[in-house]
């Protein structure tokens, strides 16, 4: 193992230790926080050890100039809650006469139904599902009322309406936060389809009878398609924390599994469900039934596919240490990038896409051995 | 038959109410009569003039519609209600609803 | 051990491996860079007095000045900031880069330190009170500050109005003061002794050259204070000095709105702006004379709070 290796491995074991067993921060050295404090930012998950810290009290028994770091990043997840709130109550302010009731995905949703993910978690923008056909008339309305799509250019705007899944992000003038509206889970091109109408026909309505998530196998099989089949993972392993704490949560209840496993039959979403209990297993130690785990094994994709995601899936999650970033690393998330893209587009459509929009910054990206277009969410 | 529709919206209107939403907390701060708000769950700081502040105040403790408004200002400040008055009393209204600082509280959903 | 004691091997060899971890107000930060004279030369020179801190420390900001690897580097040398690894801004030219190392670690305070409430202003300190000059671009706050902690009163901050919310108290981050333009003469003519670095041609600011605060205030970095006085300053040519009372709501207002993270920190921030402008005595001056204007903030100092 050259040096590199070593101090990533260092780097990762370190930030999984303090991920699972929180714990155990207290007995951490002032050299192994200095790296924490670093691998955590990267990952978005240190307002949530900063919240778990200040919860058990063990803020108190760690090195002061921690505590005070861990202080800073408290303050800036309030904020970025307080934003989410609020925008929510905006939002349901607006549309109260269009009779749309907003179906929160992800963060949102967390944060209304108080589960688990919630803590510390740092949303860049506010995620929201409504029918297709009230599209229009949420977003005239919303216009009217102060919200304006943000800057695009014109392929952008068009790539959005004709292709995502989504209207083209709104902002609200007087306010920082995006709020981005969704009719499908996937983008109309994508190579997984799970029917919207059977996720609207679940949802449910919160305290707030404008607000509703999605039924409790939905929540989770979103976050599951959302990560494996939407994204390029590069630093997200905040989002397989997500859901491991969604499992642990709704696991509770035994009823909760062969529901999973059912629903995701029908909703076409068995392989992201697949590598969801797979890399949640072997990352965090996610503890899934037994008759679960051989079940899903139906839809275990061929071998040599197995082998490569089982390469590239915690090269892509996990963080490099900061200072000495491997180039097989830029090598799985390049990959991961192109398949993110792969899934999402046919291959004529894709080919439009990267000629156009991607090429400058893959190069970039491959230089800098950073992700594109994510600055909000890592400026923690 | 024409001539109804206006009516029929002066009514609905100066019958709607106003008040600061339950939840709502402000923190207040005052120097001479300039007021400085900080609104707790928008996380926004709002600067107002007497009028504005006073009409909120109001709006704190109890609900009441445009005229009532008006009332409570002359008496509080000592103006008179003009017709102007209260086109302004509406537009600050409108704003501050705008800004989740107070909501429409109609008669008939009590 | 301080910076100036490491000689120049030492200080490369740690700049290019583990990092130069530097103390500076209640900040640590670990500084890497490939071998620049442009950068280690300012740097030994201006981070005289700054205290070392041990290897193994926690740093609040990793940062690195370096070249980035493209094509570019042949014909046109750069360097860029790095902070751990992020690069959030465009590369600059290579002669620039000690000033891009102090503009970014600026921004990585102003973006992350919300256990503060950052003002954007100048500090200083006499007679254990605490003055706070906000920033108001273009009307010398530097200048004034510079000529300030000439004359002994103690430097806290050219650039941060760092509060604690927890008490108030008011906390020194006495980093290098950037002279802009005139006030780089200004300040040589003010005071000889004045220990200023190169100067730094066609910035994005003009021409910057970075004075290093006297060594008692480096030193003193630890003791924190109460603040006092507000007071927004003005330059002005040929105007008469003139000291008057500003209203608190103004005071205020222009205080919650310059904040690096007013917003940012919502209620704490209302509560301690509050409390500071109540506290406070708030003026506004007028100059144009560094020394008349020193004279009145004197008296200003003696005087109790009304």
């Amino acid at each position: 193992m050259n040096n590199a290796t070593h101090l990533s491995k260092t780097a990762q074991e370190l930030l999984l230790r303090a991920v699972r067993s929180p714990d155990i921060m207290a007995s951490f050295s002032e050299r192994e926080w200095d790296l924490l404090l670093r691998v955590g930012r990267r990952t978005r998950l240190l307002a949530r050890l900063a919240i778990m810290l200040h919860e058990s009290g063990d803020v108190a028994r760690i090195p002061t100039r921690a505590a005070a770091i861990l202080e800073g990043v408290h303050v800036y997840a309030n904020k970025r809650e307080q934003m989410m709130r609020w925008e929510l109550n905006r939002l349901c302010w607006a549309l109260r006469e269009t009779h749309t009731p907003l179906i929160l995905l992800k963060g949102a949703a967390y944060l209304m139904a108080e589960l688990p993910p919630a803590l510390g978690r740092i949303a860049a923008d506010v995620d929201i599902l409504i029918p297709e056909n009230k599209l229009d008339i949420v977003e005239e309305t919303l216009k009217q009322k102060g919200w304006k799509a943000t800057k695009l250019s014109p392929y952008d705007q068009r790539y959005y309406r004709t292709w995502m899944h989504e209207l083209p992000p709104l902002r609200h003038i007087e306010r920082e936060i995006e709020v981005d509206i969704h009719h499908t889970i996937l983008p109309r091109t994508s190579r997984l389809q799970p029917n919207a109408e059977l996720l609207l026909q679940d949802a449910r309505i919160t305290d707030d009878p404008m607000l509703a998530t999605l039924s409790r196998t939905d929540i989770v099989l979103h976050s599951a398609v959302h990560l494996f089949y939407d994204s390029d993972m590069a630093n997200q392993l905040r989002d397989l924390v997500d859901l491991d704490d969604l499992l642990k949560h709704f696991g509770e209840d035994p009823t909760f599994w062969p529901q999973l496993l059912s629903r995701s039959e029908r909703l076409g979403v068995g392989r992201p469900l697949f590598y969801t209990l797979r890399y949640t297993q072997r990352i965090l130690g996610t503890k899934v039934p037994e008759a679960v785990a051989l079940e899903i094994n139906a839809t275990t994709p061929n071998p040599f596919a197995l082998f490569l995601m089982d390469w590239l899936v915690p090269r892509g999650l996990l963080p490099d240490h900061p200072d000495f970033p491997r180039v097989s690393t830029g090598l799985a998330r390049w990959l991961l990038y192109l398949r993110s893209h792969w899934l999402r587009m046919p291959p004529l459509l894709l080919a439009r896409h990267l000629s156009y929009k991607a090429v400058l910054p893959l190069i970039e990206w491959l230089r800098s051995r950073k992700r594109p277009g994510r600055a909000a969410s890592e400026r923690v | 038959m024409l001539r109804d529709i206006p009516t029929v919206k002066m009514t609905s209107k100066s019958t709607e109410k106003w008040r600061v939403p339950d939840n709502t907390r402000l923190i207040w701060v005052s120097w001479d009569d300039e007021f400085i708000l900080f609104h707790s769950q928008a996380g926004k700081t709002h600067y107002l003039n007497q009028v504005g502040a006073v009409l909120l105040q109001e709006l704190e403790t109890n609900t009441y519609s445009v005229s009532e408004l008006a009332k409570k200002l002359e008496k509080r400040l000592g103006l008179d209600i003009s017709e102007e008055f209260v086109k302004r009393i509406e537009s600050l209204l409108a704003r501050f609803d705008h800004l989740g600082l107070v909501s429409k509280h109609s008669p008939l959903s009590n | 051990m301080r910076v100036g004691e490491l000689d120049l091997e030492h200080l490369q060899q740690r700049l290019a491996s583990t990092g130069l971890k530097v103390s500076m107000g209640p900040f640590t930060v670990s500084i890497r860079s490939t071998t620049l004279s442009g950068l280690i030369d300012p740097l030994r020179y201006l981070y005289h007095d700054y205290v070392i801190c041990g290897e193994s420390e926690i740093s609040d900001y990793h940062v690195r000045v370096a070249p980035p690897s493209n094509i570019r580097r042949w014909i046109h040398p750069q360097v860029q900031f790095l902070m751990d690894g992020n690069s959030p801004f465009r590369p600059f030219p290579a002669r620039l880069a000690f000033p891009l190392l102090e503009w970014g670690i600026n921004w990585c305070i102003a973006t992350r330190a919300h256990q503060f409430l950052l003002l954007h202003a100048a500090v200083v300190e006499r007679r254990g009170r605490g003055i706070i000059f906000p920033a108001w671009p273009g009307h010398g706050k530097t200048t004034l500050c510079a000529a300030l902690i000439h004359r002994g009163w103690r430097l806290f901050s050219d650039e941060f109005g760092l509060i604690r919310p927890r008490d108030g108290r008011l906390i020194p981050l006495p980093r290098l003061l950037p002279l802009k333009n005139e006030s780089i003469a200004v300040i040589r003519e003010f005071e000889p002794e004045a220990v200023i670095g190169p100067d730094f041609t066609k910035t994005r600011k003009g021409t910057v050259a970075h004075l290093r605060p006297p060594t008692g205030c480096i030193k003193r970095a630890g003791e924190t204070t109460q603040a006092a006085v507000i007071v927004f300053p003005r330059w002005q040519s040929d105007v008469p000095t003139s000291l008057e009372p500003m209203p608190k709501s103004q005071a205020f207002l222009m205080a919650a709105t310059n904040a690096f993270n007013y917003e940012m920190l919502g209620e704490t921030a209302f509560r301690a702006i509050t409390e500071l402008v109540k506290t406070c005595s708030c003026y506004r001056l007028s100059y144009s004379n560094l020394d008349e204007a020193i004279n009145v903030l004197e008296q200003v100092a003696i005087q109790g709070n009304e």
